[in-house]
């Protein structure tokens, strides 16, 4: 299975991303490269909504943390939608859940982003 | 079922020929899942490590699903090297964990049991999942 990846979401500080199959040792250069031309020095929230992923490896796991340490040293968030329970299971393996905000749906981290903005515009 | 796997085939080639077969045998998609995590991390080291030395690297991929367990079977030839004996992956900080040994980590996490051999020249790996069967007669782990 190839990998989709599809913009839901762009804006100066943040990026929104559908990812769409397999994230493999033959895949994940395609995702890093796309990541690495959309994530400008702006953007400080990153979004991959997961729902279309089978499952992601360590090649996968790799692009995840460097966008992560990316989001860190921003003062930003690495931001994931929607985990099937294989992929959850496996962020769990590699400690990586408690550095991501994770939400269930899109909704859900729509109206987060929404009350980010809110805020930084009052 | 056996596979005689090119160090050249992309890596969702194999994926996709042994999660058909352990589909076919009823194994659940859990485990299903796991299997396919596995092989990609599988197939990936020895495209890096094994076949960088030896481009017209093939390797034999076995998935032998029986009773008691489900077997993923690895054999190729070449230097010996225990991946059971490899260094765990690095848990401090978010860089070091991506560093290096995650590969190993969710083979070892992901699985209930990880073996190597070395005879002949040959390195078999063996990546082993304890088995039940539920009510549908769909066989899960343990």
């Amino acid at each position: 299975m190839s990998l989709e990846i599809s913009v839901i979401q762009k804006s100066d500080e943040a990026l929104g991303l559908r990812l769409d199959g397999s994230v493999d040792s033959d895949t994940a250069p395609e995702l890093e490269a796309t990541l690495d031309d959309m994530v400008h020095p702006s953007v400080t929230y990153l979004a991959l909504n997961m729902s279309g992923v089978s499952f992601i490896s360590s090649a996968g796991l790799r692009v995840v943390f460097k966008m992560l340490k990316q989001m860190k040293a921003r003062d930003g968030q690495l931001m994931v939608t929607e985990m099937n329970p294989g992929v959850e299971k496996v962020f769990e393996v590699v400690k990586l859940m408690p550095d991501l905000s994770v939400f269930g749906s899109s909704e859900e981290m729509d109206a987060y982003l929404t009350s980010l903005q809110n805020q930084q515009n009052s | 079922m056996k596979l005689q796997v090119d160090a050249k085939e992309p890596v969702t080639n194999v994926i996709a020929a042994v999660a058909q077969e352990a589909q076919r045998q009823n194994v659940s998609d859990t485990l299903v899942h796991d299997l396919k995590v596995i092989v990609d991390e599988i197939h990936a080291n020895l495209k890096m490590y094994v076949a960088a030395d030896n481009p017209e690297l093939n390797w034999v991929l076995g998935v032998d699903v029986g009773i008691e367990c489900l077997d993923l079977v690895v054999e190729y030839p070449g230097p010996h090297f225990d991946p059971t004996n490899s260094k765990p992956m690095a848990d401090d900080t978010l860089g070091s964990r991506a560093d290096g040994g995650m590969g190993l980590h969710l083979i070892t996490a992901l699985s209930d049991e990880f073996h190597y051999n070395y005879q002949n020249g040959i390195n078999t790996m063996i990546v082993r999942w304890n088995l039940k069967r539920d009510s549908k007669d769909n066989l899960l782990c343990r």
